[in-house]
């Protein structure tokens, strides 16, 4: 099977190129893109990627497969239609072949401060929960910082540094839902300029490619009615 | 969040109004419009008379000063939006909100006189 | 070592998913209302100033291009429109997920299609 890599090594290349490779991939194989790609670095080891824990929980090898952004790991070949094209992630600048620069996407994760916030003096064991409280974590705490969301997103394109993008959004949502976080109007205040939140289109290309099957796309709409509920 | 310059020509410099203000304005501009659908659907042809007849009835006139309110409303914060997204060089983006706002200055005045001139 | 960042950002090396579409469609039908105003407003002034003017758009719409100009109009209004509603349907909380935001986007194109037929067999 034939797959064709976006290469870009800046110790010697002018600019990126794309290269061709052949793997054999058995008729009924059930191979990752991820394997293919390993088989790839033994023909040829300049090959850089990032990959570490390959079960779809380290969020390291988040690539563009055939045009969409989804982590190699678990993006089965035979899901594919020849020839497989791998690119970096969209719209990040490119460190080497698909190796990407996270900074910026980092600097946004932090702009939310994701951690809890609370005060309070702490009680002698836990801070507990409901069931219920509990719950409305589900669909928010399980992101994986892959970046798969937040380089696939037209704002995150136009307003890459102003628009939070929406990992760094589903991470605000996170503990915006946490009874246990205190700090709920403070971040919502720091959110309600026109861009932070409010360039999210509802576009849903986060929601797309989440290769955690999360919904960025509602968790921002999420936001928008805390704000709402608080301002009014 | 975001530095203050890069978002006062902005309806309302404040994410959350400016999304309030274009869902509230779409809302009546969208009634607005089915007003005028079923005016059409029940006269597909209609002579001066009708309608000059229609646009004379006062809660009709009301209605239409009130959609072209919305309209300038919800122009502004949508147009606005797509400019910051595609345009991002200073004095070019400034001018084109500039003019935008203009347009839609003279739209308001240019219904209003419609609108008004056969008291 | 080459000194240049480059990153990888060719549109056409992407796949629009189908939400997406639904999306640029709602902010093109919008800029293209948006800059058809003075149109529709030159019509109204016309069709409201007095019986003369009213017969004058029957000329101005005997031209072709301003024919299609007005259906263009009226299609991407209503296109724009069933999108809006779409969204703020989902604003209230409904048709969140995925496959909702698809089916809804659908329906949003076909009912807009029946639309842009209708209007037509009306102005022609």
């Amino acid at each position: 099977m034939r797959f064709s890599i976006y290469r870009y090594n800046p110790e010697t290349d002018a600019k990126p190129y794309m290269k061709d490779y052949e793997v054999d991939v058995p008729h009924d194989s059930d191979m990752m893109v991820l394997q293919a790609l390993m088989l790839i670095k033994d023909q040829d080891e300049t090959l850089s990627f990032r990959a570490s824990c390959r079960e779809g929980v380290c969020g390291s090898d988040g690539m563009n497969i055939n045009g969409l952004n989804r982590l190699a790991c678990l993006t089965p070949v035979s899901s594919l239609k020849a020839p497989i094209t791998i690119r970096p992630l969209v719209n990040m600048t490119v460190i080497r072949d698909l190796v990407v620069d996270f900074t910026l996407f980092f600097q946004q994760y932090e702009k939310v401060q994701p951690y809890l916030q609370n005060h309070a003096e702490p009680p002698a064991t836990e801070r507990l929960q409901s069931p219920e409280e509990r719950a409305a974590l589900d669909g928010l705490y399980e992101c994986i910082l892959c970046a798969c969301c937040t380089s696939f997103c037209p704002s995150s394109w136009w307003n890459p540094e102003k628009f939070i993008g929406p990992a760094g959004l589903l991470w605000a949502a996170r503990f915006l839902a946490d009874t246990r976080d205190t700090a709920t109007e403070e971040r919502l205040a720091n959110l309600q300029d026109p861009f932070s939140v409010y360039r999210c289109r509802t576009i849903m290309n986060c929601t797309v490619v989440c290769p955690k099957n999360l919904n960025p796309a509602a968790a921002i709409a999420g936001i928008r009615h805390k704000m709402v509920e608080k301002g009014s | 969040m975001v530095n203050k310059l890069t978002t006062d020509m902005s309806l309302t410099g404040n994410g959350l109004r400016d999304w309030i203000v274009q869902r509230f304005s779409a809302v009546i501009l969208g009634v607005y419009f089915f007003v005028l659908f079923g005016f059409f659907v029940f006269h597909p042809h209609p002579d001066y008379l009708i309608l000059s007849e229609f646009f004379s009835v006062t809660w009709v006139r009301v209605f239409s000063l009130i959609a072209l309110l919305s309209l300038f409303l919800h122009a502004w914060v949508g147009v606005w939006t797509v400019i910051t997204d595609y345009v991002k060089p200073f004095p070019l983006r400034f001018l084109l909100e500039a003019f935008t706002i203009l347009l839609l200055i003279i739209y308001f005045f240019w219904g209003i006189e419609i609108l008004w001139r056969f008291v | 070592m080459n000194k240049q960042r480059f990153m990888n950002f060719d549109l056409t090396t992407i796949r629009l998913p189908f939400t997406s579409i639904i999306s640029i469609l709602h902010r093109l039908s919008g800029i293209f209302v948006f800059l058809l105003i003075p149109f529709l407003l030159y019509i109204f002034d016309m069709a409201l100033s007095d019986s003369d003017g009213f017969a004058s758009i029957g000329a101005i719409l005997g031209n072709p291009i301003s024919r299609i100009s007005l259906w263009l109009f009226l299609v991407a209004l209503g296109y724009h429109f069933f999108a809006g509603v779409r969204h703020l349907i989902m604003d209230m909380g409904f048709g969140e997920g995925l496959k909702n935001a698809r089916t809804s986007g659908a329906v949003a194109l076909v009912i807009t299609l029946v639309w842009a037929l209708w209007i037509g067999v009306w102005l022609w």
